[in-house]
C-alpha cells in the first residue's frame, strides 16, 4: 500500500516537474522567437536615417574653446552622387560634386574645376570634423560593421537598445568600434561613442532633436563632440530637409558644377 | 584717386545700392588690411594696403547668369580698381556662352601649370590676375563628364591694331584619370604662336598623381621648339586621431629660356639676370606642405627652387580665423641661392606680410 502510494506520489511529482519543464520551455522558447536581433534594430535603424535621394538645406556650427564659425550648405544626393553647394558669406559658391568614387570641386573666385585626389576623401570638408565621405555619402551601416545587441538602457528619458559596432573586415571606415544607442520605439541613434582601433574614445555623437517626415524619423539636430580636444564640437543642424524628391541627372554633370 | 575713376565708382556704388534695395541682389566680399614689412640692404620699409572684394550676387534665370565682382586697393601709391568679373553667360540647349570680363582657367590641380590659357594665371595656389581677361567663351557639353571650352581674348598689339588669343580645352575623364588636351593660338608672342598641352590627374593608390606636357612650336627658324613636363604628387595623412598634414610637390622639367620666364612670372619681378640662356634642361621644384593646427588655424609652407643650382624660396604661412569671422593671415618670403642662377638672393629681400579680412 505504502509503495503504491509512495509510486503515485512519485508520478505525480514527475508529471509536475515535467510541466514545469514545459512550461518554461515554451516561455524561453517564444521569449527568443520575439527577441529582436543586433541586425533588426540596424535594418530598422537604416530605414529611417539612410537616405536613397534628397535635398537637405544644413548648417554646421564648429565650436573651438568659445569660437565660433558657421557653415551653411544644400546638399543634392541621389545614390552615390551627391552635390554640394555652400552659402555662407566666407565660402559662397564652393561646390562640390562626388560622382561614384570621384570627387570635384569648384573655386569659385576662379571659378576653377579641380578633381580631387581620392585621399582627401576621408579629410574633414572645409574645415569641419565632418568628412566629404561623411557629408557626401549615405551607406548603410550594415555594409560596413558587425552589430552585436549588448544590453539596453536609458538615454535622454528614452529606453534605447544598446549595440556594439565592430567594422567589417577591409571596409574603409572612419572609426574602427562604435557603441550605438538606439531609440526603442523611433529606431534613431540617440547616441554614439565612436572609438579607434586601439580602443581609444575619439568622438561622442548626441542627437538633441528628431522630426518625423511621412512616417520616418530623422535627426534634424545633432552634435558631435571631440574628445580629444577640450570644448570642441561641430553641430549639425538640418533646415530642411526632402526625401525622395525629383532630381534632374543634369545636376551631377560637371557642366552644372561650373 | 583720380576724378574720373571717382566719379565711376561713385556712380557703380549707386547702381549696386538701388538694385540690393529694389530686388533680390545680395552683396558680398570682404574688406582687408596688408600691411608688409621689406627688409633690404639693412633698411625696413614699411607698406599698407587696405582692399574692398564686392561680389554681386544677383539671381539668375533658368538659362541666363550675370557675374559681377571688382576689387578697390588703396595704398600710398594710389587707388586703384579693378574688375575681376563682369560678364554675361547664357544657356542654350546645346552650349553656352560667356561675354565679357571673367575668369579663364584651365588648372587640374598643380601649383604652377604650363598648360594654362595664359601662364602664371594659377601659381601656388593662388589665383592671379592674368586669370581675369576680356573674353567670349563657348562651352559644349558633352555627356556629365567631358566638355569642350573655347575662348577668345582680344588683346591690343599696337595703338591701331588687336590680336585675338585663341584657345579651345577638351576634358574627359578616362579610366577615373581627369584629362586634358588644350590648343592655344597666341598671336602676339612672335616666336612660338601654336601651343599644344596635356594634363592629367588621378589616383595612384593612396597618392594623387598629376602630370603635364607642353609643347610650343617655333615660328622661326633660328628659334627652337619648346617642350616642357611636369609631374606631381600629393597626399594627405591624418595624424593623432584629428590632427591633417597635407604635401604635394612637383617637379618641372624645362629650358633654361623657359626656366628664366617661369622665374619672372613666379617671383613677380625680373630677378633671373645672371641665368646664362644654354642648352641645359632645368628642374624647377615646387612644393607645399600644410598642417591644419585645429578647425580654425594651419600652418603652410610654400617651396619653389631650381634642383640645378640649389637655389629656393620659402614661404611659409599661419592663417587663423579670429573671433568675430576675422581672418589673420601671417606670412614671409625666405630666400636661398648657392650660384645665384635660378635668382640673385640680394633681389629677393626678406618680407613679412600680415593680412587682417573679414568676409560679408
Amino acid at each position: 500500500m505504502n509503495t503504491n502510494k509512495l509510486t503515485k506520489i512519485d508520478f505525480n511529482m514527475k508529471l509536475i516537474t515535467s510541466f514545469l519543464i514545459m512550461i518554461f520551455c515554451l516561455i524561453f522558447f517564444s521569449q527568443n522567437m520575439m527577441a529582436i536581433t543586433a541586425e533588426e534594430i540596424i535594418n530598422k535603424r537604416d530605414e529611417n536615417e539612410y537616405i536613397e535621394s534628397a535635398r537637405i538645406e544644413a548648417k554646421m556650427i564648429i565650436t573651438n574653446s568659445g569660437r565660433e564659425m558657421t557653415k551653411e550648405m544644400v546638399s543634392i544626393s541621389k545614390g552615390e552622387d551627391a552635390f554640394v553647394e555652400f552659402t555662407n558669406s566666407r565660402d559662397r559658391g564652393t561646390k562640390y560634386l562626388k560622382k561614384g568614387d570621384n570627387l570635384w570641386m569648384f573655386f569659385p573666385d576662379a571659378e576653377d574645376v579641380v578633381k580631387i585626389s581620392g585621399h582627401m576623401m576621408n579629410q574633414g570638408m572645409m574645415g569641419s570634423d565632418f568628412s566629404y565621405q561623411d557629408i557626401m555619402e549615405s551607406t548603410k551601416m550594415t555594409e560596413l560593421y558587425n552589430f552585436e545587441l549588448i544590453g539596453e538602457g536609458e538615454y535622454n528619458n528614452r529606453t534605447c537598445y544598446i549595440l556594439e559596432a565592430t567594422a567589417v573586415e577591409g571596409k574603409e571606415v572612419s572609426y574602427y568600434r562604435r557603441k550605438i544607442w538606439i531609440d526603442k520605439e523611433r529606431f534613431i541613434a540617440l547616441k554614439e561613442e565612436l572609438y579607434a582601433q586601439s580602443g581609444r574614445l575619439l568622438k561622442v555623437s548626441e542627437v538633441k532633436e528628431v522630426d518625423e517626415f511621412e512616417g520616418r524619423y530623422y535627426p534634424v539636430i545633432s552634435i558631435m563632440e571631440n574628445k580629444l580636444r577640450e570644448n570642441t564640437s561641430t553641430e549639425f543642424i538640418v533646415e530642411k530637409i526632402e526625401f525622395n524628391p525629383e532630381i534632374d541627372e543634369s545636376i551631377f554633370t560637371l557642366e552644372n558644377l561650373q | 584717386m583720380n576724378k574720373k575713376l571717382l566719379i565711376i565708382f561713385s556712380f557703380l556704388l549707386i547702381i549696386l545700392l538701388s538694385l540690393t534695395a529694389s530686388a533680390e541682389v545680395e552683396i558680398g566680399g570682404e574688406v582687408g588690411v596688408d600691411s608688409s614689412v621689406i627688409f633690404n640692404n639693412n633698411q625696413s620699409e614699411f607698406y599698407l594696403t587696405e582692399n574692398l572684394k564686392i561680389k554681386l550676387f544677383i539671381p539668375q534665370t533658368k538659362s541666363a547668369e550675370v557675374k559681377v565682382d571688382f576689387e578697390l586697393r588703396n595704398n600710398q601709391f594710389g587707388t586703384n580698381t579693378t574688375f575681376k568679373k563682369l560678364y554675361i553667360k547664357r544657356g542654350y540647349n546645346n552650349f553656352n556662352i560667356s561675354l565679357g570680363r571673367q575668369p579663364v582657367s584651365w588648372s587640374f590641380g598643380s601649383l604652377i601649370n604650363p598648360v594654362d590659357f595664359n601662364f602664371g594665371a594659377e601659381i601656388m595656389d593662388q589665383s592671379q590676375s592674368a586669370k581675369y581677361i576680356a573674353a567670349a567663351k563657348i562651352y559644349v557639353p558633352v555627356n556629365w563628364k567631358t566638355g569642350i571650352e573655347l575662348v577668345a581674348n582680344p588683346q591690343i598689339s599696337t595703338k591701331t591694331k588687336t590680336e585675338t588669343k585663341t584657345g579651345i580645352r577638351a576634358r574627359t575623364m578616362i579610366n577615373n584619370y581627369d584629362l586634358s588636351l588644350n590648343y592655344i593660338n597666341d598671336p602676339l608672342d612672335i616666336n612660338r604662336k601654336n601651343k599644344i598641352g596635356l594634363s592629367l590627374k588621378g589616383d595612384l593608390g593612396p597618392l594623387g598623381l598629376y602630370s603635364a606636357v607642353s609643347y610650343e612650336k617655333s615660328t622661326k627658324q633660328t628659334i627652337e621648339d619648346e617642350n616642357i613636363y611636369l609631374l606631381g604628387l600629393d597626399y594627405s595623412k591624418t595624424i593623432n586621431y584629428d590632427q591633417r598634414v597635407y604635401l604635394q610637390g612637383e617637379v618641372i622639367n624645362l629650358s633654361s629660356i623657359k626656366l628664366k620666364e617661369f622665374a619672372t612670372t613666379l617671383l613677380q619681378a625680373d630677378i633671373s639676370d645672371n641665368l646664362e640662356l644654354d642648352e641645359k634642361r632645368y628642374n624647377l621644384l615646387a612644393g607645399n606642405i600644410s598642417y591644419s593646427i585645429n578647425n580654425f588655424s594651419s600652418v603652410n609652407l610654400f617651396l619653389l627652387g631650381n634642383i640645378n643650382d640649389s637655389s629656393f624660396a620659402l614661404t611659409p604661412q599661419y592663417k587663423n580665423q579670429l573671433p568675430g569671422n576675422i581672418d589673420l593671415t601671417i606670412s614671409s618670403i625666405l630666400a636661398t641661392s648657392k650660384n645665384k642662377d635660378f635668382f640673385n638672393q640680394e633681389n629677393v629681400p626678406l618680407s613679412i606680410n600680415f593680412n587682417l579680412s573679414y568676409s560679408f
